[in-house]
């Protein structure tokens, strides 16, 4: 396999952003870059704040719509686009002619083509592209995920087969029909006046092993992809025109490849279907940059925001393809090849430059973004803002310890006394039966002397040894105990459980007295008891009068 | 019946969602009633007492209202430090000539002896307290003697190690609460201790256990149930009666002496019993300390003289007491409350609101200290309700994003519960009936169309929670339910094994006793017989 090499941001590792899928990650890894530098950070649902008045869409569920606040100002977001961004901007990203216009405007070239409606028939589609120097591409205007696009159509035959496919089978009617523009595709993205991040798309593919089929190849590299936070809701998707694809190559699911052989599965570059993410920052001549900022600048109230191109293998020209106002961060954060670029930074940077030189040492905190979410989640809540963390420095501690340490109380009195000294952490109970308690907060003393707090054991656990370790990975804020709500609902079962045995056991026994009692013995005794009793107790009269 | 709700306010009634229950009755209920006027609200994690309360804000034309319990902001620190401290409190109150109980505070540095001889100036009985005591927590009452009262110094100073007490009067008679604000007493509750009322039919062990039930209708008493110990037998024993005793109808058999809500004590309304001098004096206790406009005032009423004497004055008292009186009428406490907090929105009505908001999620983030305030949805208006029921074998929940997508597109309130695998209900909720048809014919196709029946039912006339949301029994418990539940489970099963405990010795008693080892040959035969007779049918 080739060797490939990939360098992540460790201040947004895979685990910091676990609870953040698809378009969540967006806004969680911009969010989390403005808390991180001490700005109020609030999670807001769709009628809350500015946001009734900006363009969004998808926003029933809450955690992609989220504000950030200084003493003198708020930003509002939606996923990675902020308000700086305006609606107008947002409305002409979204509409290709207009686009057009305003970048034509500025000198900055798109490929050529036409949109047709369902009312044009494929005959007219036909003619009109007999007007057209061929190869052309044909796309749904309003497809998304490359669905339906067809690249690279070399004749009319070709296209009438594509127009039958997309119009037809797929039912898209409305369809732009587009010069195609040989060379390699760049999603570029644009803060302000400067880039601050490129990459290139590939199209899926595997690299051979000598070994392996296809099919296994393709197994083996969706595994690798779920373990990035971008790609992990986006396998290689089997499917027939995968093997279409592999047939026109002559080969099959169940060819094995040489090593180093790399063999491409499709020809779209889309990320969510298969497509590789790989940096390519220092590929762009500045000509290109310029032009991407420029294409950027073209729409007003474009702030900042991902521009697509395709640069012209022959000419070097770019070709812009599309503006996108709302665009995804992850492949540049979580790229196959190549540096992570840091784009929640420069966001946040252009928003709040006040913050901009806030160096901290805070980066391996973060927050439980479904935690902060959970109001939210049911329409209880219109917004929560997320516990201020305006620290320059945070400490951190681990301590092992052994003994027994599995009791539900014992965790519980550990979080009340982490809770107490205002630290966050987690404790975490080891294959070993030991217990795995991290601690971190603002104050050394205070992360330290929690050592002594567990030594001094107000609560009587019987603990044998504490040991202590450095700590340097990342700490979620609030005190975790790992586990616990599984821990308790087993205890619920139990109890319950328990409860109804009790009740049956009560019920036995109340049956067996009262057969007792009702039992003809026990009745024709009584008057034996009754005088016996009467006895007994003039017996003690006797005996206590006597002492 | 024991309990009468009928004095209680219906806007309040099944209005108190369960994790409000617990500590935070009072919050709630002024949150709730800014809420149901309009006002934007929102919850924080205050920085109080610990860090560990949770605080409430009321906005109105951009000015933010702090609650913390049913305290404003008015209620300062300096206010608090005050009535924490039983020994300053008097000093105002004497200063005001407001009756107090005679008494003197002995700082660290009194000796034993110097406390004695203060002793011998009043008249026994004493109580002896620590001046910055909570709750009753170190007060040793009714000291009736010198040698009792070297004892009591002994516990309080020494084993206890409280600096600062009171020695003062004891003095008997009813200890009722009065809220007063801005000069104005509002209500007036007495304590009865836990007790149960029979109806001439039933055993007073199922009356316990009926009570209980009925306390769970309490809000302020649904996490606090009677339980049956020792004490309990001892008073049942002591009044001449069994578990199983079947108390006459109407009469009343105390199961306790003391009256804490939480020992199953329950609270009834008095107001209508106060002598204006009573009440007189309740509000000049207010008055003598600066700034105290509202307050829960401790009073022991003297019968025959219809005048009383301030025990403690509390600046974060709970109202639950005199919302859910068991007897008597509710005093909308909330309501004066904010009305004279936030004076502008007098005029707007709450009476007829049947929409409240959960508190489960908001409570439970908080606590976690994750989130440190949390803004709730505003108050979408007056609700027309409909239940309906979905019947059929498919799992409901597999659709619920389609259903939520149709809720959401009506703005409409409500939820839908999980009832078993063939049956669920929804409660749906809207500002027009003509929006509830309309998505109801909606959801109709959409489980239709998955092999799933709804019909509706009837009007759903009680409260509605704002909002939308899937219920079945786990999803419905957090972390702290779940804890609460166990909590509550256990203590269920303790009153259990306790009567198990009982029934066993009574029985072991039986099987020990000379009659029934005696009748052991006769009971044997008799059983042979039954087993022949049996046989032979």
């Amino acid at each position: 396999m080739r060797e490939k090499s990939a360098e992540w941001l460790p201040h947004l590792s895979g685990e910091i952003v676990s609870e953040a899928h698809g378009n969540y990650l967006d806004a969680y890894v911009v969010a989390l870059e403005g808390w991180r530098r001490g700005l109020t950070l609030k999670w807001h649902v769709k009628e809350s704040g500015k946001f009734p008045e900006m363009k969004t869409w998808f926003v029933d569920k809450p955690g992609q719509l989220f504000s950030l606040e200084s003493d003198d100002k708020t930003h509002y977001f939606f996923r990675s686009r902020g308000d700086k961004v305006t609606n107008e901007a947002v409305e002409i990203g979204s509409d290709k002619e207009s686009t057009k216009e305003l970048l034509q405007h500025k000198g900055i070239k798109m490929p050529e083509g036409s949109i047709f409606t369902k009312e044009t028939s494929d005959e007219a589609i036909l003619r009109h592209a007999s007007g057209m120097s061929f190869p052309i591409v044909l796309k749904p205007t309003d497809g998304s995920f490359g669905k339906g696009v067809i690249t690279n159509i070399k004749n009319n035959d070709e296209l009438k087969e594509a127009l039958e496919y997309v119009r037809g089978k797929l039912n898209y009617s409305n369809v732009l029909l587009e010069e195609y523009i040989p060379g390699k595709e760049y999603r570029i993205y644009v803060v302000g006046d400067k880039v601050v991040g490129a990459m290139n798309r590939i199209p899926a593919n595997v690299t051979g092993d000598g070994e392996h089929t296809v099919r296994s190849l393709i197994q083996r590299k969706n595994g690798d992809r779920a373990l990035n936070p971008r790609l992990r809701s986006c396998p290689i998707i089997i499917d027939e025109e995968v093997e279409r694809y592999l047939s026109t190559q002559d080969l099959f699911l169940d060819s094995v490849l040489d090593t180093g052989e790399q063999v491409f599965l499709t020809e779209k570059t889309n990320i969510s279907i298969g497509g590789d993410p790989v940096d390519a920052f220092d590929d762009l001549s500045d000509g290109i940059k310029d032009s991407a900022v420029r294409a950027l600048q073209a729409v007003p109230g474009l702030s900042h925001g991902a521009v697509d191109l395709i640069v012209h293998e022959e000419t070097s020209e770019p070709y812009i393809i599309e503006l996108n106002p709302t665009a995804n961060l992850g492949g540049l954060l979580y790229p196959i090849e190549g540096q992570a670029r840091d784009i929640p930074k420069e966001i946040i940077d252009y928003y709040f430059p006040e913050t901009q030189d806030a160096l901290r040492k805070t980066s391996i905190v973060y927050f439980d973004y479904r935690e902060v979410l959970t109001p939210l989640q049911d329409k209880t809540a219109y917004n929560t803002k997320v516990v201020q963390f305006d620290y320059d420095e945070i400490h951190t501690r681990k301590f092992i310890i052994h003994g027994d340490v599995k009791s539900f109380v014992f965790h519980k009195w550990i979080k009340s006394k982490a809770k107490a000294s205002g630290l966050h952490g987690f404790a975490s109970l080891k294959p070993d039966e030991s217990l795995e308690i991290v601690v971190a907060g603002v104050d050394q003393e205070l992360v330290h002397q929690f050592r002594d707090i567990l030594l001094e054991n107000d609560g009587g656990f019987n603990i044998n040894e504490v040991k202590e370790e450095n700590y340097n990975e990342t700490i979620k804020i609030g005190f975790e105990i790992e586990g616990e709500y599984k821990e308790l609902l087993n205890n619920y079962k139990t109890v319950q459980r328990n409860l109804e045995s009790s009740k049956k056991e009560l019920k036995k026994l109340e049956k067996q007295y009262s057969n007792m009692l009702n039992s003809r013995a026990w009745k024709l005794t009584r008057p034996v008891r009754t005088v016996s009793g009467t006895i007994k107790k003039m017996y003690q009269r006797i005996t206590k009068n006597s002492h | 019946m024991d309990f009468k709700q009928e004095g209680w306010l219906p806007h309040l009634i099944d209005a108190i969602p369960i994790a409000a229950r617990k500590n935070h009755t009072s919050l709630y209920t002024i949150a709730l009633e800014g809420w149901r006027r309009g006002l934007k609200v929102s919850f924080f994690n205050s920085k109080h007492e610990g860090g560990k309360r949770i605080g409430c804000t009321l906005y109105h034309d951009g000015n933010p209202y702090h609650f913390i319990g049913s305290s404003g902001h008015l209620i300062t620190d300096e206010i608090i430090d005050i009535c924490d401290d039983k020994g300053l409190t008097n000093e105002y109150l004497s200063k005001a000539h407001v009756p107090i109980p005679e008494g003197k505070e002995f700082g660290e540095a009194a000796s034993d002896e110097e406390i004695i001889s203060y002793s011998k100036t009043i008249d026994y009985p004493l109580v002896l307290k620590p001046t910055d005591g909570k709750a009753g927590r170190g007060v040793i009452a009714g000291i009736e003697s010198e040698k009792e009262l070297k004892n009591a110094l002994n516990v309080v100073k020494n084993r206890l190690g409280y600096k600062n007490i009171l020695l003062q009067q004891y003095v008997t008679g009813d200890e009722i609460r009065i809220y007063v604000l801005d000069g104005r007493v509002l209500a007036a509750s007495n304590r009865r201790p836990a007790n149960i009322l029979g109806d001439g039919v039933s055993t007073i062990k199922n009356l316990i256990i009926q009570k209980n039930e009925l306390r769970k209708k309490v809000p302020s008493l649904y996490f606090r149930p009677i339980k049956l110990d020792k004490e309990v037998y001892n008073n049942i024993r002591l009044q001449g009666h069994t578990m199983e005793s079947i108390p006459k109808k109407g009469e009343r058999v105390l199961l306790r002496k003391i009256s804490n809500l939480s020992r199953g004590g329950e609270s009834v309304d008095v107001l209508d019993e106060l002598t204006e001098e009573q009440k007189n004096i309740a509000v000049r206790a207010t008055q003598a300390i600066p700034g105290l406009v509202q307050c829960g005032v401790d009073m022991i009423l003297n019968d025959e003289t219809g005048s009383g004497v301030i025990l403690e004055l509390n600046t974060r008292p709970g109202i639950g007491n005199h919302l859910f009186p068991v007897e008597g009428t509710a005093k909308d406490i909330p309501k004066e409350i904010v009305d004279f907090y936030i004076p502008e929105t007098k005029g707007v009505h709450t009476e007829e609101s049947v929409v409240y908001f959960e508190f489960k999620n908001v409570l439970d983030t908080l606590k976690e200290k994750v989130v440190e305030e949390i803004e709730i949805r505003p108050y979408p208006g007056s609700l027309i309700s409909k239940r309906m029921v979905i019947e059929g074998a498919k799992d409901v929940r597999s659709i619920y994003s389609k259903i939520e997508k149709v809720i959401n597109a009506h703005e409409l309130h409500g939820y839908l519960r999980v009832l078993s695998n063939s049956e669920s209900e929804l409660v749906l909720g809207g500002g027009t009936e003509a929006g509830v048809e309309e998505a109801t014919a909606r959801l109709k196709d959409i489980t239709g169309h998955n092999g799933l029946e709804l019909t509706a039912v009837d009007k759903y006339e009680a409260p509605v929670l704002a909002g939308f949301r899937l219920l079945d029994k786990t999803s419905e418990m957090g972390l702290a339910d779940l804890k609460k539940e166990i909590k509550g489970i256990r203590e269920i099963e303790s009153v259990i094994n306790r009567e198990k405990a009982r029934i066993k010795r009574r029985i072991d008693l039986m099987q020990k006793s000379h009659s029934w080892k005696l009748s052991y040959p006769i009971r044997m035969s008799v059983a042979k017989i039954k087993v022949a007779a049996r046989r032979m049918k």
